[in-house]
């Protein structure tokens, strides 16, 4: 038995750690007083202004849950080009896991479809609130973050 | 009128005061505990309900006074009405017998000084520990009331550990009697005042078997495995839902005050200042009781803090500790108490 | 007689501390087990079934959600084991931001593991601090891919974003800072003598067993065999990476505890290595837009946190898989439950289930 032992030196030291903790910062944010902002890569809720969609149907092929839905015409354009005009583009956000797929393969540029919105705050009373159309795309987080700025 | 107004009326006014500042520490226990736990543990506790969350504990109260009493259908209703108040009740007597103060004039307000505890019994320390074993009743009826392996197992073995606790308990006790020739708590005092030294010092390997026996008393962590969470859910009150099981958490943090307040009046001098015969403490003003209860928020803080560091003991571990070590330390304690007492002498 | 009876006692899948849905029936002589049977599969999803149904890269979120703490492991392998049927090489940046991202994780699942595990034998600050460094390898996640738990930060062919600004200089930060607080876990735990009292001796299992069961990972090492899928079979760039191996003596608790904590601190050496030796390059292979392998087959592992995970996949020609079989470590960890726990009390059995660190999203799948 060593003196270290009898001493209870492995109990006091263990006392001594968890006792300098009361005087340290706690880690803890008080949420909804105060938030935390996420990083500008965060997988938030969509953002998409359809009448910039080319119609190619990507995101819907690379989707693993099939949750995109889209449905398009064609038209002809004052230069006589075709160009598809998208009528319908729904996302069944109830199911949709966040993982980016169709964020990654949009090829549209800096009008693509985006989940790097920030705006994570997205509970319903409503089951039916999440099926996005067109307009909610496009104007959701728009509006919920000047209701809380506002 | 004299014989009335001496004996009845001002112990009962004594009584009440004195239940109702118990209560109210019991119940702020809680909060307190949540506070310094959360602290240790590098988060906030309870602070919305209320400036900081005082209101906290009032909070909690009322939430449990209005929720259901579920009582299993297949248990004993009259056991398991009983045993949450077999495990309060005998831990509030004890405090009509702990002394929390001497003669005091409360701060002049009264022509003749009355003395700060209801009564002077002078087998006082053999009450307490016969009232404290008491509690051992309330934890098996609990458990064999409820009708369900878990708690029954549970009750089982809280009523082992707090049994076999008992014995090097008391005999530390003892060896503290010893130095102050007398059971009653009041003369305790008195004689720590004339040794002018606390009687933690003499008796330091007593006071550090008396504080791990309490803990183990108390059903605290260490040595929680009754109640632990993480195997029998929660132990002996798993089956009690809304103010019986507040009665069993009251009666957990009443045993703990009791334990805390018969430490300080036995080791650390009641309601007297460190090294009491220095002349300093005269100049000073006279708070009554302010000694006591620092004394008892410093174990009540001991509590919390071994709480927050240590993980628990295994069952036959605990056994082992209690039967093979506490035992034979506080017996050895004792012979050496009785050989310095008779070096002083 | 007087006939002793067996009670048949059900930790159900609603427990505290069974880490998941696992449900252990055990046969009981008082204090003493003398049996215990895990009953699984209240976790199941049909994962490999739904593999078969999706194009390749399309599983890949899928694979997130095997083991949910430690979801980059997971990527990585079913990556490694497609780019090894495609017969690609991934570029140098990719393969140690690669390593990186793993060795951040294993970090991270220790960090869980060492909570749980010393929540359930009682003791209850470890888990705030660990949570509290865990939180900071979640933000570093975070401002990588986007996600803090089921990340998705692989593709077939290499890592689908570059490194961000800033983010380098953020985990030196953090190796600094954890390199402190480390210490705080030790000090609480390691020379305890409850805690020795507790993981001393408990749930032994001896070098043979250990191999017959097939047990790979910290339960392995604890046991004193030097079996590491990083060093056994290389893979990304661990042969340039200078690291130790930690061992057990005795196959207790206590030894795989040791051996967890000098882990974290080898995958801190590796995190310090790679950040000097990253190279500036390409992150993602070409000629990966539409993937369609011949039909082989192909096997390939990682040492992920919890032991060496898997990817058999099968393949006909079609841009979906024909089979995909997982290796669990969990699963084949799990097989030594019965013989480790036979003889101790009931206090023990919480003790060796977080010792064994399971994970039931990759036992049930």
């Amino acid at each position: 038995m060593k003196l270290k032992d009898l001493l209870l030196f492995d109990l006091i030291i263990g006392l001594l750690t968890s006792f300098k903790h009361i005087f340290r910062k706690k880690f803890t944010v008080p949420y909804p007083y105060k938030k935390l902002n996420p990083a500008p890569r965060f997988r938030g809720f969509f953002y998409l202004n359809p009448s910039t969609c080319l119609g190619c149907n990507m995101c819907w092929k690379a989707c693993p849950i099939d949750i995109i839905y889209i449905e398009s015409h064609d038209e002809q354009t004052p230069e006589g080009k075709r160009k598809k005009v998208v009528d319908r583009f729904d996302i069944d956000l109830q199911r949709c896991m966040f993982c980016g797929l169709c964020e990654a393969s949009c090829p549209n540029g800096s009008f693509k479809l985006t989940l790097k919105t920030g705006f994570y705050e997205g509970a319903v009373y409503d089951r039916r609130e999440l099926w996005w159309d067109r307009y909610k795309l496009q104007n959701y987080v728009k509006e919920k973050k000047e209701k809380k700025n506002g | 009128m004299n014989i009335l107004f001496l004996y009845v009326i001002i112990p009962a006014i004594k009584g009440i005061v004195i239940l109702s500042i118990v209560l109210f520490l019991v119940a702020y226990a809680t909060y307190i505990e949540r506070r310094v736990l959360a602290f240790m543990q590098a988060r906030l506790g309870p602070n919305l309900a209320g400036p900081q969350g005082i209101l906290q504990p009032i909070a909690d109260g009322v939430k449990l006074l209005a929720k259901e009493d579920i009582i299993p259908s297949s248990s004993q209703k009259f056991l398991h009405f009983l045993a949450p108040i077999l495990i309060l009740v005998p831990a509030l007597v004890i405090f009509g017998l702990v002394p929390f103060g001497d003669a005091s004039n409360l701060f002049g307000l009264l022509k003749n000084p009355i003395t700060l505890y209801i009564t002077d019994v002078n087998v006082a320390i053999l009450l307490v520990v016969g009232f404290a074993s008491l509690g051992v009743y309330g934890l098996i009826l609990g458990g064999w009331s409820s009708n369900s392996k878990y708690s029954f197992i549970g009750a089982l073995r809280s009523a082992a550990q707090v049994v076999s606790y008992e014995v090097p308990q008391v005999i530390a006790i003892a060896s503290v009697l010893l130095l102050s020739s007398s059971l009653s708590l009041v003369k305790i005092v008195e004689a720590q005042k004339e040794m002018g030294l606390w009687f933690i010092f003499p008796g330091f390997l007593a006071f550090f078997i008396y504080l791990v026996c309490g803990i183990a008393e108390t059903n605290r962590l260490p040595f929680d495995l009754p109640e632990a969470e993480s195997e029998l859910v929660a132990g002996y009150h798993t089956e009690y839902s809304g103010m019986k099981f507040a009665f069993f958490f009251m009666g957990e943090y009443a045993n703990m005050i009791v334990v805390s307040s018969v430490a300080t009046v036995l080791f650390l001098g009641g309601w007297l200042p460190p090294f009491p015969s220095l002349k300093i403490w005269h100049s000073l003003p006279q708070i009554p009781v302010f000694w006591f209860f620092a004394k008892v928020l410093l174990f009540l803080f001991i509590y919390i803090w071994l709480r927050a560091t240590f993980p628990r003991y295994r069952f036959d571990q605990l056994m082992d500790l209690a039967w093979k070590w506490l035992l034979p330390l506080s017996i050895l304690n004792l012979v050496l108490v009785a050989f310095i007492k008779w070096g002083i002498k | 007689m007087l006939d002793v009876q067996e009670l048949e006692l059900n930790m159900g899948p609603q427990h505290p501390a069974t880490h998941g849905v696992l449900r252990l029936i055990l046969k009981v002589d008082g204090e003493r087990i003398i049996d215990a049977k895990p009953v699984i599969g209240y976790l199941h999803r049909g994962t490999e079934k739904l593999f078969e149904n999706q194009t390749y890269p399309m599983n890949v979120p899928h694979t997130d959600r095997l083991d949910y703490i430690a979801a980059a492991t997971n990527n990585h392998s079913y990556c490694g084991a497609v780019e090894k049927l495609l017969g690609v090489e991934v570029p140098r940046r990719a393969k140690f931001i690669r390593v990186m991202l793993d060795e951040l994780q294993r970090i991270s699942s220790h960090l869980v593991w060492l909570a749980t595990h010393a929540l359930d034998i009682g003791a209850m600050t470890p888990f705030f601090y660990t949570f509290r460094e865990r939180e900071l390898i979640l933000d570093l996640f975070e401002e990588y891919c986007g996600a803090r738990l089921t990340l998705n930060c692989m593709t077939i062919g290499g890592v689908p974003e570059d490194l961000p600004e800033g983010w380098i200089e953020k985990l030196k930060e953090f190796i600094e800072i954890f390199e402190e607080k480390i210490w705080d876990y030790e000090n609480l735990l390691t020379d305890n003598r409850i805690w020795k009292k507790r993981t001393i001796g408990v749930g032994v299992i001896s070098p043979e067993d250990a191999i017959n069961y097939g047990l790979t990972g910290p339960p392995l090492r604890g046991s004193g065999i030097k079996y590491d899928v990083r060093r056994a079979i290389p893979y990304e760039v661990y042969p340039e990476l200078d690291f130790e191996i930690p061992i057990g003596k005795n196959g207790d608790t206590y030894d795989r505890y040791l051996v967890r904590m000098e882990e974290m601190r080898q995958s801190v050496k590796i995190l310090k290595q790679c950040i000097e030796k990253i190279p500036d390059g390409e992150i993602q292979a070409k000629g990966l837009k539409f993937i369609k392998p011949k039909p082989a087959e192909v096997y390939f592992s990682v040492e992920a946190p919890k032991g060496e995970l898997g990817f058999h996949i099968i393949s006909d020609g079609s841009p979906k898989p024909y089979r995909v079989k997982v290796r669990p470590p969990s699963f084949i960890n799990l097989q030594a439950l019965p013989s480790m726990v036979k003889g101790h009390l009931i206090a023990d059995v919480v003790a060796i289930i977080g010792t064994l660190d399971i994970v039931l999203g990759e036992i049930d799948r």
